[in-house]
């Protein structure tokens, strides 16, 4: 009892020493990482805790956007016919040294191509370990697309591509295109124990791994040599909590510097908590109703663009985002390089719909169906509320409108077979590429494969879309997306809705931090400010 | 003695053989593609020599890769453990040292009000749900007033070497220069949880002292000490207390497996990395090869903790020591 009475007593002095707190930064993930190599994973969580801490990239997204800056390559040089690339590596590039691994050379054309090859190649000694696979790498269509991989000396890596292909470089930014020691892999392939490679990492990056602890922790320390220059932040620990509130209490009572995936109501409430600040930034993504020009009225541009006038999109990102997202009207979001601001949106008028629909021969309007999906979607947080709201506005023009509701899984089958009148749909881009949204959800190639849900097919917008795809100079293909936005706008397939915000909620003492467009956390450049719990 | 300690033993072996029957039985009748490599890769189709060659890779620490890590169920039940005990050793200390005293004041002052509060109190504890209450705590205690640490055993800017796994010890074992500091925290860490787990133990040992007090005190040997004009201290410390523990000592043993359970809820809820939280993330990942591994260790650990205690409340126990 006693024991117990001088703890809670003592417990008044719970604020502890500031010095060591102060070199130590926590972030309270959702989950344990499936394994520390990002090459066999698709998960964020993994990607937070590997690629982007521990590894580096030939080429990486600048901080907090969507443009290619080097990486472990310096430069490189395109073939004329866009099918070559040649890499010239950093030198002087240090890998980590750990309690399980010390390097003998530095980074080196070596461990590029081992990286690859292990994904590419099936008889690699590598490529079967871990018994996971290589999901992005072949989504990305690589093993086709990559035909060789040839060093040419020491520090220069040549790529050569079966076809020409411009989002190639934003593809070698992305995670599951880390850089692994290769070093370190034939050490641990002689002790015949290669899955360690997946578990114990060795990178290039910020931070190397210290220890950890499934489902408990992870714990890093600053990577000394990073060619980029060591951290500010000395040591950065991942407190894995999978339960959202308790990911919040540990933020509210100082235990956390920075929360994974805040709810609403976190972000909502957490103005009356002194540790919790919250960050927004638009994100990689857009929600859209996708009509279906195959069937009628569709394929009539004054009803389309009768629906563009007629839903009032600001009420929707009041209902149904709560105010989290901005109104779209492009079908890329405005954090992507490419989008065109100067494009006027359709405004909210239901008088012009009204007048558009007569002169399509619409005068006592028509009837139409919305299908919706059952599950929540970062784009999309209740996509039934969001057809409820469409209802409502084009009640008031005459349309008179259906909602059927589809799980998450039949409803995109369903859409692919184009079965739809028209539906509630988005997308959320993985490599910060203008084609990563063009291509699959807008072009004639897209209506086949069936991720183009309005069945939109413009041979001059697909034209574009295929010219910039080919073209490798950045501004070029500014100007030919710029024009198929106009394109779009024009033809208007889709009423585009919002871009969903991402959220972060942190401790103001955490500085620098950025979130990343695509979503995740990473922590290089973050800092702590040492003052901060000092007075 | 020896008899009943061979007893015990023919008991304990005879319950881990069931428990293994059915561990065995559950992998083999309900195949699992992952658990297939320690119940029948052998090639003898006899049912006999495949229990028994199970038997051989639980003994040889053999007890599969985990699906979700892809490291030894072992070494990570191992990680684990310690916290796990830690925590539940905790939670009857704080049980033990608050309830015994406190069923002892009962039965002193039995029938008064202070008695029917302490009475009543315990009902409440023992019946309550310590999910809610852990929240409510946690609520009060670390996010209202910020006495307490919200969840885990250490605060993150303390890197500790796990050694033993315990981490009261590790803390006094490391060479960082904030040692003395993280044992500290470390304990602060502990008091919420401890609480939590210990409050339904907590209640059964006040009743259960109180009553078996209130019986010891009617007894004639201490009515002749009351005649003989001892302190009530002297009474109640040397003379009533020590026969009036024996049933403690036998519900402890009983209360092994409540904490057990406890500790699933209890850890989940501050997010304490021990066993029950492992099982029960195993659960929502479908990891069948920890939960296999970790229920059958769970159940022999409850099941060898209590024969421990009834032996030694056996040799506690003179009336039961000396009979022939």
């Amino acid at each position: 009892m006693i024991y117990f009475t001088v703890l809670l007593a003592s417990g008044c002095q719970y604020q502890k020493k500031t010095d060591v707190k102060e070199n130590v930064l926590v972030y309270c993930s959702e989950g344990s990482p499936q394994t520390f190599n990002p090459q066999l994973s698709t998960s964020g969580t993994t990607f937070d805790a590997s690629s982007r801490t521990l590894y580096n990239r030939l080429v990486e997204f600048r901080q907090g956007t969507t443009y290619i800056e080097p990486g472990l390559a310096e430069s490189w040089q395109i073939s004329s016919d866009g099918r070559e690339y040649t890499f010239n590596l950093r030198k002087g590039v240090k890998l980590h040294q750990t309690e399980y691994f010390v390097p003998s050379r530095d980074f080196n054309a070596d461990d590029v191509i081992f990286s690859f090859e292990r994904q590419r190649d099936k008889t690699h000694p590598f490529h079967k370990v871990s018994n996971l696979s290589y999901n992005y790498f072949e989504s990305m269509e690589l093993t086709s697309l990559i035909q060789k991989i040839e060093k040419i000396s020491e520090y220069q890596v040549k790529f050569y591509l079966s076809r020409a292909e411009s989002p190639f470089l934003a593809t070698l930014a992305m995670d599951f295109a880390s850089i692994l020691s290769e070093e370190y892999a034939a050490e641990l392939l002689s002790e015949g124990a290669p899955e360690q490679l997946d578990l114990k990492p060795v990178g290039t990056g910020p931070f190397k791994l210290v220890r950890y602890q499934p489902d408990a922790y992870i714990r890093y320390r600053a990577h000394s040599d990073y060619w980029r220059g060591k951290e500010k932040l000395e040591n950065l620990v991942f407190a894995i909590t999978p339960d959202p509130s308790l990911r919040f209490a540990r933020l509210v009572a100082g235990e956390c510097d920075v929360m994974a995936n805040p709810l609403p109501v976190h972000i909502s409430s957490a103005h009356n908590f002194k540790y919790a600040k919250v960050l927004s930034s638009a994100g990689l993504n857009v929600s859209y109703l996708a009509m279906n020009m195959l069937k009628t009225p569709f394929n009539s541009l004054k009803v389309r663009l009768a629906l563009n006038h007629a839903i009032d999109k600001k009420a929707i990102i009041k209902a149904v985002y709560k105010q989290t997202a901005t109104t779209a009207k492009n079908p890329i979001p405005p954090n992507m390089w490419s989008y065109d601001d100067s494009i006027d949106d359709y405004p909210y008028a239901p008088d012009i719909a009204r007048k558009l629909l007569e002169e399509a021969g619409f005068e006592d309007g028509f009837d139409m169906t919305i299908w919706t999906m059952s599950a929540q979607r970062a784009y999309n947080p209740n996509a039934k509320k969001m057809a409820e709201l469409i209802q409502e506005d084009l009640k008031a023009i005459g349309v008179r409108v259906k909602i059927e509701s589809y799980e998450y899984g039949t409803f995109l089958n369903k859409v692919r077979q184009g079965q739809h009148h028209s539906a509630l749909m988005g997308w959320i881009g993985d490599n910060g590429d203008p084609d990563n949204f063009f291509t699959p959800l807008l072009s004639c190639g897209g209506t086949i494969t069936g991720t183009n849900a309005s069945n939109w097919c413009e041979p001059d917008f697909s034209r574009l879309i295929h010219l910039a795809r080919s073209q490798t100079k950045l501004r070029k293909r500014v100007n030919h997306y710029r024009e198929a936005q106009e394109l779009f706008k024009y033809y208007s397939p889709w009423v585009p809705i919002a871009h969903a915000t991402q959220h972060a909620i942190i401790n103001p003492r955490v500085k620098n931090f950025h979130i990343i467009p695509a979503g995740g956390v990473h922590f290089s450049g973050v800092y702590l400010d040492k003052e901060f719990y000092r007075d | 003695m020896i008899r009943l300690f061979v007893r015990q033993m023919l008991m304990l072996l005879t319950s881990l053989m069931i428990l293994t029957f059915i561990t065995f039985g559950i992998t083999r009748f309900f195949p699992q593609e992952s658990l297939n490599h320690i119940s029948s890769t052998s090639s003898q189709s006899n049912l006999l020599n495949e229990y028994i060659f199970y038997l051989e890779q639980i003994f040889n620490g053999n007890w599969g890769i985990s699906q979700a890590h892809g490291t030894e169920v072992l070494d990570e039940f191992l990680t684990f453990f310690p916290a796990t005990i830690e925590l539940s050793v905790a939670a009857l200390l704080f049980a033990l040292i608050v309830g015994v005293p406190l069923g002892i004041f009962a039965a002193q002052n039995k029938n008064t009000w202070q008695d029917k509060f302490i009475v009543s109190t315990t009902l409440v504890g023992y019946s309550m749900p310590i999910f809610w209450w852990g929240m409510l705590l946690v609520l009060l205690f670390s996010l209202s007033w910020g006495l307490t640490p919200v969840a885990s055993r250490l605060g993150f800017e303390y890197d500790i070497l796990p050694v033993t796994g315990f981490m009261l010890i590790d803390t006094l074992l490391s060479d960082q220069p904030y040692a003395f500091e993280a044992f500290y925290d470390a304990l602060h860490h502990l008091i919420l949880p401890a609480i939590v787990l210990g409050t339904v133990p907590l209640a059964i040992f006040t009743r259960i002292t109180r009553s078996s007090m209130i019986r010891v005190l009617r007894s004639d040997y201490i009515r002749t000490a009351k005649a003989k004009g001892l302190s009530q201290m002297r009474i109640i410390w040397v003379h009533a207390l020590r026969n009036a523990m024996l049933p403690i000592l036998t519900i402890v043993g009983l209360q092994i497996s409540v904490l057990i359970t406890g500790t699933l809820i209890t850890e989940t809820i501050f997010s304490w990395p021990g066993v029950g939280k492992w099982l029960l993330e195993a659960v929502h990942r479908r990891d069948y090869v920890t939960l296999h591994a970790g229920l059958l260790a769970i159940a022999s650990i409850v099941v060898i903790i209590n024969m421990l205690v009834e032996v030694l409340s056996f040799y506690a126990n003179p009336k039961l020591r000396h009979k022939r």
